[in-house]
């Protein structure tokens, strides 16, 4: 009902109040923007504030909430303060260790909380088109904000805890004072879910997971994905706490495992860091064994069977062309049988012999001679194995 | 058309009494070839332009310090003030000393020095080999890279697209690092270069900012950046600002060797932020040596690159006075959310395609420790051209900004700090900061101007009349003690000229100590320890008692701890060992520190901290040579009045007071290992009471009061933050209080208070109050007692976790005493 009535308030000319006061006089359910800027420590935001108070697209986002000016004053004497705490009454200036930047327009609930600051990169461009979409999303949270925290008000036990904890979690709205300790009241057994959601501190986890074994933070990490208590950004920090625990883990199938995770986190959010940083993680955590990442004990085959070795591989014109193992640390050496071309599904050229690839390297030098230019070149190679080996090298393909 | 310029010329340099240049067929300029052949030059601004110098002449720079010393010698004539006030009246001879100061860096950085007929590698020539070396293993890697993908991108993978482009960067900064000239007359072949340096070297104002604000190091790179960030913005010599920002920048990259093409990159993000009015106002008018604190702070740090300065400026813009503050933003993080470690190379990785070269964006967005948030917060400033730079403290990083003129110490943890932006080569003490405001201050300008050119004089004598060299130095450093370079090279002249020379060391010491150590004690103990005493305790190592009475010279001119305190036990380190005071003679040891806190004992500020270097000093040694201690601290303090070792707490209650005063840690946990037995144990009894989670986070930490009374004893102040208790008691007084600083920072989870045995009513009323930074205007409320119990009283504040540093407990009302047994603040480390 509150959202309803306040997205439907008229467009009006902008009237800016000259105090709190003032202010408070008019204010209604869409409550309070100041808009605050510098009053003498720079050359633009004022400008660019007095832009956004003449602009109609930005006076229909902000509807009926009651404008205000906040002059920022730079090492305030106690008199500028004063004059500021009247200007402003009981709107507190956000802290810089806030995400606080000037110009902004900072939005207060009618009973002076600050709900929301829009600043930044549009604010320092005047991009309005950008501001006004930034304004009205935060009136129209601010509004559903009221709207829940009223609903809870009336509601009991795990309903009111729910109604409470989708408040606190309204897009761009701070959390109100105290809401956790009203779900935790309203809910002690935490049926809702939204006292372990909302305490979640995903940065102390992360400590604690990384002090853990890596199976014991397994584990600890599956238990979390399990609860659907937790938000998508928590199930997506889930997958990044899994990632990071996998890469530092060891054994087979563990790429399997990266590559699953990792996709899993692009896709619950693919816009946010972590879902963009799961393209990282695909390309940079996931070894091969090839040219690139070379060989290391996880990355060769436990028997002889020829495996493919990955590219890039600058095999294209006919030519001779040459494949060097050249062992670089580890306690054991590689022994080589010998190294397959082919173009698709076809061999092309082949050289089979025993190599020796360790501190002393014997004949580890595999020489390919191709008659005709490759269109999809594909090299395989086959080693003297039976399980694991603590060997690490490179693979180095060049043209002769 | 041509011949008027010239006349003018000679006209006012005639009538400037700089005549005598022209005489010189070297240093002549063909006024109607190379200078006047422009036809109508546009003027650059300045207030002097010279015009006595040939381009060729640089080609030599022994030839032209040597041309442009005898000038100087022959126009100051004597070496007193007078001499120099009235060489200085003319600013052809101004412009003269500048040259002289350019040609002498030319000749250091430039020409080979020979040793046994052979010339040796410059540090340009190794420089540029590494430059040259680290660009072809760079290139061969890219070309090993573009060979395997058979020269073309489309068939790499996205994977080898990645480390191809990353590659290539690299490789193209390299490679531009190691084409880039080095030297003056590598620099000089190109002609757009050849013209701005005459420009450069014939305007006073110019040149004075280049040899008279700080260290003029690798001369030809200054002059190949000049030169590059003028190509790209052809105005920029007419605008005086836009000169500073260029010049600054090319100073301070070319003195830590910080790539070329790097600093081309800063200097325009001033440039362009200058012209569109993105910078604080104060840039506008911040002295030039302050420029370079702003364009030149760490130029091979990613915070410093234009995407992170560019996001700073749109997205932390604040009041000056709000960049302290705003490092919290990016929250202290040890572990990102894939679990990795900050002190690993995974920590940012993941994020590398985001962010990029934005480092300050993705400190915001993915966390960071102390490391970090100090870089995001003095890059912030430094973004909008306030200064601000990082300083290393033990075990945490901290920033400094300059606020209202001040230089503000934020997210600071401890006093012993040492500056990573330098105004001076080698000296990172805070203080340092300090002299250099007010060396280069405008209201000190004509005294500066003058000591810098009694430097410069002096330089000119050293090799031939030390004693007027001397004498010149001392006029420099009488004139503006805050002349680091002065001091420095008073000592390295004396080093090279007169290194035997008992009297003149011993003349510049108590110089040192009697101009500098007065207002600037720490400046002046950096400048003993690095450049003094290495070559006084040479010349004077035949004759002890003199070496001994020079180190007391310090003792007896050092002025307050200010601006802060300062690593005043590593002079004492530096002393008795110059003193030759084996650390095995204890008998020895305690004679040199008794004497020291003998000369000390009123000083209010040095004593406690000398009582606590003596406490380190005596530590790991028998029982016996601990009472030997004790008895020269007790003569010491006593200054030869007899006392007993049980009067020891009565010794130690100003020094620890003095102690909790200064907020002084260290001093007052050394002091508390000093004191009796019983102050050690507690009085026992102390109620049990739970602890919140979390370490205790205030114990070793250090107390002061309102006020002390007769019923106080101070050296039981340390006990209220150990477990075993202990006790202040202060006067009546109206709103008594204590305050509490703990040794690091915190996310504070309890405060358990542990009151007196009786007299409750004494402890009613009290407001609990935390900060992060304990000055007066940022104290919050996170507690009241309104009811004081026999019982231990607790705090719960694991709903806020405040950030806290400090804790004050204030009894409201009075006139009343205020005691307690214990404070016990618990917490996680926030810091």
């Amino acid at each position: 009902m509150l959202l309803a009535l306040g997205l439907l308030a008229p467009v009006q000319a902008l009237e800016v109040s000259a105090s709190f006061e003032a202010a408070a006089q008019k204010v209604t359910d869409s409550g309070y923007a100041v808009f605050a800027y510098a009053a003498d420590w720079d050359a633009y935001s004022k400008d660019i504030c007095k832009k956004l108070l003449a602009d109609d697209s930005i006076a229909s986002a902000l509807g009926d909430m009651v404008v205000l000016e906040a002059p920022i004053k730079e090492f305030p004497s106690e008199e500028e303060q004063k004059a500021e705490s009247t200007r402003l009454g009981k709107l507190v200036l956000p802290k810089p260790s806030g995400h606080m930047s000037y110009p902004a327009v900072i939005m207060y609930d009618k009973s002076g909380r600050c709900c929301s600051v829009v600043c930044g990169e549009p604010m320092a461009r005047a991009d309005v088109p950008n501001i006004a979409a930034g304004i009205r999303a935060r009136r129209e949270g601010m509004l559903r904000q009221q709207e829940l925290l009223a609903q809870a008000a009336k509601a009991q036990g795990v309903e009111k805890a729910k109604l409470l904890g989708q408040a606190a979690e309204v897009r761009f709205m701070n959390r109100p004072d105290g809401i956790l300790n009203q779900i935790k009241k309203a809910d002690p057994t935490d049926l809702s879910g939204y006292e372990r959601r909302l305490s979640l501190n995903p940065w102390d986890m992360a400590g604690k997971l990384a002090k853990m074994n890596p199976v014991a933070a397994r584990e600890e990490i599956e238990k979390l994905m399990a609860d659907s208590a937790y938000s998508v950004e928590q199930q997506q920090i889930f997958c990044a706490y899994m990632l990071g625990t996998l890469r530092r883990s060891q054994g087979a199938g563990l790429d399997d495992q990266i590559r699953q995770y990792a996709v899993k986190m692009r896709d619950l959010d693919p816009a946010s860091d972590l879902g963009r940083s799961a393209d990282s993680v695909l390309r940079d955590w996931i070894k091969e064994l090839g040219v690139i990442d070379g060989w290391t004990p996880d990355l060769l085959p436990g028997n002889d069977e020829y495996v493919e070795i990955a590219g890039p591989l600058p095999i294209r014109k006919s030519g001779t062309y040459t494949v060097t193992f050249e062992y670089t640390r580890g306690t054991d050496a590689l022994l080589i049988n010998g190294v397959r071309l082919y173009d698709g599904s076809t061999q092309v050229a082949e050289d089979i012999h025993d190599g020796f690839s360790g501190v002393k390297k014997t004949n580890n030098v595999y020489t390919l001679k191709v008659s005709s230019s490759v269109s999809k070149p594909v090299l395989k190679a086959s080693f003297k194995l039976k399980g694991r080996l603590n060997s690490n090298g490179r693979i180095i393909v060049t043209r002769k | 058309m041509k011949a008027t310029p010239v006349i003018v010329t000679l006209a006012v340099l005639a009538a400037a009494g700089t005549g005598v240049y022209l005489y010189n067929p070297d240093l002549v300029t063909s006024l109607v070839g190379e200078v006047v052949e422009t036809e109508k030059p546009r003027a650059v601004p300045g207030s002097y332009i010279g015009n006595n110098l040939k381009l060729a002449s640089w080609k030599s720079p022994e030839k032209l310090t040597a041309t442009l010393g005898k000038q100087i010698r022959e126009g100051v004539r004597g070496a007193s003030r007078k001499d120099i006030s009235r060489f200085l009246e003319n600013p052809q001879n101004r412009l003269l000393l500048a040259q002289w100061q350019l040609a002498d860096a030319v000749l250091r950085y430039d020409v080979p020095e020979e040793k046994d007929g052979k010339k040796q590698q410059t540090e340009l020539e190794k420089y540029n080999g590494e430059c040259h070396k680290k660009a072809n293993d760079a290139r061969r890697v890219l070309d090993g890279y573009m060979e395997a993908v058979d020269g073309s991108m489309d068939l790499a993978s996205e994977r080898m697209q990645h480390i191809i482009r990353k590659q290539e960067k690299q490789t193209e900064y390299l490679e531009d690092e190691a084409n880039a000239p080095k030297t003056l007359q590598e620099a000089l072949k190109d002609p757009a270069t050849a013209t701005l340096f005459n420009h450069l070297c014939h305007n006073l104002d110019w040149m004075e900012q280049l040899t008279n604000t700080g260290e003029l190091e690798r001369p030809g790179v200054v002059l190949s950046i000049l030169s590059r960030i003028a190509k790209a913005n052809p105005e920029m010599i007419y605008t005086p600002v836009e000169r500073e920002i260029a010049t600054a920048t090319a100073l301070e990259f070319a003195r830590y060797g910080w790539q070329q093409k790097k600093a081309v990159e800063r200097a325009q993000f001033y440039l362009d932020s200058y012209r569109a009015k993105r910078l604080h106002p104060m840039f506008e008018n911040l002295p030039f040596w302050q420029r370079r604190v702003v364009c030149g702070c760490k130029g091979d740090n990613t915070f410093g690159s234009v995407e992170s300065l560019s996001w700073c400026l749109e997205n932390v813009h604040l009041p000056a006075d709000q960049y302290g503050n705003c490092c919290w933003r990016a929250g202290y993080k040890l572990h990102n959310l894939f679990t990795d470690s900050i002190h690993g190379p995974m920590y940012y990785a993941p994020f590398d395609d985001i962010y990029g070269d934005n480092k300050t964006g993705a400190v915001a967005q993915v966390g960071g420790v102390c490391g970090s948030l100090s870089h995001f917060g003095a890059f912030s400033a430094l973004a909008h051209g306030i200064p601000a730079l990082t300083a290393g403290e033990p075990g945490h990083c901290a920033f400094i900004v300059l606020m209202n003129g001040k230089w503000t110490p934020c997210y600071s943890l401890d006093w012993d700090r040492g500056c990573h932006w330098q105004a001076w080569r080698g000296n990172h003490t805070f203080s340092s900061l300090h002299a250099a405001t007010e060396l280069y201050s405008a209201e000190n300008a004509e005294k500066t101007a003058l000591s810098q050119a009694a430097r410069v004089v002096a330089a000119q004598f050293a090799k031939s009349d030390l004693p007027r060299a001397a004498r010149c130095y001392e006029l420099a450093v009488k004139l503006q003690p805050c002349n680091y370079i002065a001091w420095r090279q008073y000592a390295d002249s004396l080093a090279k000229h007169g290194a035997k020379d008992v009297t003149a060391w011993g003349r510049l010491n108590t110089s040192l100590c009697r101009n500098l150590a007065k207002d600037y004690p720490e400046m002046a103990a950096q400048l003993l320890q690095a450049h003094v005493y290495p070559g006084m305790s040479l010349a004077m190592a035949d004759n002890h008692s003199a070496l001994l009475a020079s180190l007391m010279d310090f003792w007896k001119y050092a002025g307050p701890l200010k601006p802060d305190r300062w690593k005043v036990e590593a002079l004492l380190n530096s002393q008795i060992k110059l003193a030759n005071v084996p650390m095995k003679d204890t008998p020895a040891v305690c004679k040199f520190y008794g004497d020291i806190l003998g000369l000390m004992a009123n000083n209010k500020e040095y004593m406690p901290i000398i009582l606590g270097w003596g406490n380190t000093l005596s530590k790991n040694r028998s029982n016996e040579e601990k009472r030997l201690f004790l008895a020269a601290t007790l003569k010491g303090v006593s200054q030869g009045k007899k006392l007993e070792a049980e009067d020891r707490d009565a010794v130690l209650k100003p020094a620890i007071l003095a102690a909790e005063e200064m907020r002084d840690i260290k001093t007052f946990q050394a002091l508390s290992q000093l004191v009796s037995e019983n102050f050690r144990k507690g009085e026992g009894n102390m109620p049990k009471f739970e602890p919140f989670p979390g370490k205790l986070a205030s114990q070793g930490g250090v107390i002061w009061t309102s006020s002390t009374s007769n019923y106080d004893k101070p050296c039981a102040h340390h006990g209220v933050l150990e477990p075993y208790g202990g006790s202040f008691h202060t006067a009546k007084d109206k709103d008594a209080f204590v305050g509490v600083m703990l040794p690091r920072q915190v996310l504070a989870t309890g405060i358990v208070i542990v009151p007196v045995n009786g007299n409750l009513h004494r402890m009613n009323n009290m407001r609990i109050q935390v900060s992060e930074t304990g000055k007066d205007n940022d104290w919050q409320d996170v507690g009241r007692i309104r009811k004081c119990t026999a019982q231990p009283m607790r705090i719960d504040l694991q709903d806020k976790l405040p950030r806290t540093k400090f804790v004050r407990i204030i009894r409201e009302g009075g006139p009343e005493f205020f005691h307690l047994r214990g404070i016990y603040v618990y917490g996680n480390q926030a810091s």
